[in-house]
C-alpha cells in the first residue's frame, strides 16, 4: 500500500513537472508581453522529436544533440517575434494570441507529416537504469525532468527578480510607453521572451519524449494542461506557475488511480474549470486581472 | 419588392437558385453529399458568428453544442424510440441549455480564460463521449440512426436531405442576418466595441453575453440534429475541439459579424479539404505528395497558415475586401476604417 502511494506520487510528480515546465512559459511570456503562448504543446513536441532524429538518425552524442535542440528553440523565438509577430506587433493582444496559435496549429500538424502520426519510443538521456528508492523503482529520467523543472523555476525567477532583464521584462508588461521611454526595446523584450521561452519548451520536450514518447498527439493535452496549471497556481511568479503544474499532475495521477484511467482528461479539465469559477486569479496570487 | 429587385440581390436570388437546383444539374453523390455537409457546417457557423463575430466572445468549445444536439436525437430516438421528429425538436433546447450552463458558468472571465474554459467544455465532453459507453455508445457511437420522414416522404437519399438542409440554411442565414440589426444585435455589438460603454448606455452586458452564447448554442443543436440523422451513426468523432477551432477559422476568414461571411468561410473549409482530396487522388500526383495531401493533419497545417494570413493582412475577412472598397464601415466596426469613412467625406 505504502509503495503503491509512493508509485503513485513519484507518478504524479514527474506528469506534474512536465505541466510545469509548460506552464512556466506561460508565465514568462504573459507577465512580459500580456499575450498568452497558445503554441508551446506543438513547440515542446518538436523539441523531443528534433532530439531523437539528431540522436537516432543523424547519430550526434546526447549533449551536442541537447544544445542543437536549444539553439533550435532560441532560433524559432527569434523567428515567432521577427517573422511571425512583426506584422502584428502594434495590434491587440488578442490578434497576437491567434497569430501565435495559428503557428501552433501549424506546428502540432506538421511535424505529423515529416515524423508521422504515431508516436515513436525515444532513448532516455543517459541512463535506461530504474533507480531503487526505498523500495520504489523511479526512472533516471524522471529525475531529469524534475530536476529540470527545479532549476527553470529557480533560474527564471532570478532572471525576472533580480536582474536588469528581467526588470524590463516586466516593466513592458505594466507600461508599454513608459517602458519605451526608459529605454526598454521592445525588439530585444519580444527575442529575449520568445527566445528563452521556446528554447525551455523544447527542452523540456525532449526531457519528456523518454518518458510520454516523442510525437503523438499529446500536444494540445499538453498545451492546455500547461495553461491549467498557470490558472491554477498564478500568472504571479514562476513559483507559483509551477507549483499550478505540479498540483494538477497530482490530481491526475490520484484521477487515475482512484476514478478512472479513461476519464483523466475529464478531471484535468474539470479542475481547471474549478479554479477559473472559484479562483480566476490563481493559488498563489495577490492579485492578476481575470 | 423594389428591396428585391437591386442588382445585388437579384444576383444572389440566381445564386440561391442555382445552389437548389445543384443537385439536379450535377447528379454526382459525392458533391450533394459534400452540399449537405457545407450546410450543416454553415449552420454552426452563421450561430458561432453571432458569439465570435458579434458579441466578441472567444469561445472555442462551439462543438459541444453541436455534439449535444447530435447524441439528443441519437439517444432519444435509437435507446428511447421517441419520434424522431420530437427527437429533431428537442435536440436544439437542449443545446440551448448547455449553452446557459457553460455561459453562466464562464461569461464573467475574460477573453482568454473564457477561451480556456469553452475548450475544458468540449474536451470534458469529447472524453465523455468516449468512454461513457452506457450513454453514448463510446467510439463506436449510437445507431443505426433511423431517417426523418416528411409528408410520407422518406428522406434517406442524399439528394432529400440536401432540400432539407439547405432550407434550414437559408431561414439561419435569413434570421441572423437580421438578427444583427435587431435590438439584441446591436447590444452585441455594442458589447463587443466596448463593455464600459456599453453597460453606461443602459446595456446589460452579461446577459447579453449570455443571450448570445443561448442563440448560437441554440442554432448549433439544429445543426447537430441534422447531422445526427443524416449518419447512420453518431459517434464522438465530429464534435472534439478540432472542429470548434474549424469554425473559428471559418468566421475569421469569412469576416467577423457577417451571415453572409461566416457562409462564405464555411464553403470554402468545407470545400478545401475534399478539392485537396481530389487533388490527392489525380494519377500525375508522385506518391509521397499524395499521402501528404490526404493527410487530415495537412488540412489543419493549411488552416493555421491562413488563419495568420487573414489575421495579419485582411481581419475583416473575405466580406472586408468589398466594403473595404466601397468605404463603408465594416460591421466588425474597425474604428480606424470608421475614421476614414468620416475623413473622406469631409
Amino acid at each position: 500500500m505504502a509503495q503503491d502511494l509512493a508509485l503513485l506520487l513519484i507518478g504524479g510528480i514527474t506528469k506534474g513537472c512536465m505541466y510545469a515546465l509548460i506552464a512556466v512559459g506561460y508565465q514568462l511570456v504573459f507577465v512580459s508581453t500580456r499575450v498568452f503562448n497558445f503554441s508551446l504543446g506543438g513547440v515542446a513536441i518538436l523539441g523531443g522529436l528534433i532530439l531523437l532524429s539528431l540522436r537516432d538518425d543523424v547519430g550526434l552524442p546526447f549533449p551536442v544533440a541537447l544544445g542543437l535542440v536549444l539553439v533550435a528553440g532560441l532560433a524559432l523565438g527569434w523567428f515567432y517575434f521577427q517573422v511571425l509577430l512583426r506584422p502584428v506587433r502594434h495590434r491587440d493582444g488578442a490578434t497576437q494570441m491567434l497569430v501565435i496559435f495559428g503557428m501552433g496549429l501549424i506546428i502540432e500538424n506538421a511535424y505529423a507529416l515529416v515524423w508521422g502520426q504515431q508516436p515513436l519510443p525515444a532513448q532516455p538521456f543517459l541512463s535506461k537504469k530504474l533507480l531503487m528508492v526505498m523500495g520504489t523503482p523511479i526512472k533516471v529520467q524522471a529525475l531529469w525532468v524534475i530536476g529540470l523543472t527545479a532549476l527553470t523555476v529557480v533560474l527564471l525567477k532570478l532572471l525576472l527578480d533580480r536582474t536588469w532583464t528581467g526588470r524590463a521584462l516586466r516593466a513592458n508588461a505594466m507600461n508599454e510607453t513608459a517602458a519605451r521611454l526608459m529605454g526598454v526595446s521592445l525588439t530585444s523584450v519580444g527575442i529575449t521572451v520568445y527566445g528563452i521561452t521556446l528554447g525551455l519548451a523544447m527542452l523540456a520536450g525532449a526531457a519528456i519524449s523518454p518518458i510520454t514518447y516523442a510525437g503523438g498527439y499529446i500536444a494540445v493535452p499538453l498545451l492546455l494542461k500547461g495553461f491549467a496549471g498557470l490558472i491554477v497556481g498564478g500568472a504571479g511568479s514562476p513559483f507559483a506557475a509551477a507549483l499550478g503544474g505540479l498540483i494538477l499532475g497530482l490530481v491526475e495521477a490520484g484521477g487515475t488511480k482512484f476514478i478512472s484511467p479513461s476519464y483523466v482528461d475529464a478531471i484535468g479539465m474539470g479542475f481547471l474549470l474549478l479554479f477559473l469559477l472559484v479562483r480566476p486569479q490563481g493559488l498563489f496570487a495577490a492579485r492578476v486581472e481575470r | 419588392m423594389k428591396r428585391l429587385l437591386r442588382p445585388r440581390n437579384l444576383g444572389l436570388l440566381v445564386v440561391a437558385h442555382l445552389w437548389f437546383l445543384l443537385p439536379i444539374l450535377y447528379p454526382s453523390g459525392y458533391v450533394v453529399s459534400t452540399a449537405v455537409l457545407l450546410g450543416i457546417y454553415a449552420i454552426i457557423a452563421l450561430g458561432y458568428n453571432i458569439v465570435m463575430g458579434n458579441t466578441g466572445i472567444y469561445s472555442f468549445g462551439h462543438a459541444a453544442f453541436f455534439g449535444v444536439g447530435g447524441y439528443t436525437v441519437a439517444i432519444l430516438t435509437v435507446n428511447h424510440g421517441l419520434n424522431p421528429w420530437l427527437a429533431f425538436a428537442a435536440a436544439p433546447f437542449l443545446a440551448a441549455l448547455a449553452g446557459l450552463v457553460v455561459g453562466l458558468t464562464s461569461i464573467r472571465l475574460s477573453h482568454f480564460h473564457l477561451a480556456m474554459a469553452t475548450i475544458a467544455f468540449n474536451v470534458i465532453l469529447t472524453n465523455l463521449n468516449f468512454n461513457w459507453s452506457g450513454l453514448f455508445g463510446s467510439e463506436s457511437g449510437i445507431g443505426p440512426m433511423g431517417k426523418l420522414s416528411l409528408g410520407g416522404i422518406r428522406l434517406d437519399t442524399d439528394l432529400r436531405y440536401f432540400y432539407l438542409t439547405w432550407v434550414f440554411v437559408a431561414v439561419v442565414l435569413w434570421l441572423t442576418h437580421n438578427f444583427v440589426r435587431s435590438h439584441l444585435g446591436r447590444a452585441m455589438a455594442a458589447v463587443r466595441e466596448d463593455e464600459v460603454a456599453a453597460s453606461t448606455s443602459g446595456i446589460n452586458v452579461v446577459g447579453v453575453k449570455l443571450m448570445s452564447f443561448v442563440v448560437s448554442a441554440f442554432l448549433a443543436g439544429v445543426a447537430g440534429a441534422l447531422l445526427g440523422f443524416y449518419m447512420p451513426y453518431v459517434g464522438p468523432r465530429p464534435f472534439t475541439v478540432s472542429l470548434s477551432i474549424m469554425l473559428f477559422v471559418m468566421v475569421c476568414i469569412g469576416g467577423r459579424g457577417s451571415a453572409w461571411g461566416s457562409l462564405l468561410g464555411a464553403a470554402l473549409l468545407t470545400v478545401l479539404p475534399e478539392f485537396l482530396r481530389t487533388v490527392a487522388g489525380l494519377s500525375a500526383i508522385p506518391h509521397e505528395m499524395r499521402i501528404v495531401l490526404s493527410n487530415p493533419s495537412y488540412h489543419l497545417v493549411m488552416y493555421g497558415i491562413i488563419l495568420i494570413v487573414f489575421l495579419v493582412y485582411l481581419p475583416q475577412g473575405l466580406v472586408g475586401i468589398r466594403l473595404r472598397r466601397r468605404r463603408r464601415p465594416g460591421l466588425v466596426g474597425q474604428p480606424v476604417v470608421a475614421v476614414e469613412a468620416v475623413e473622406n467625406r469631409g
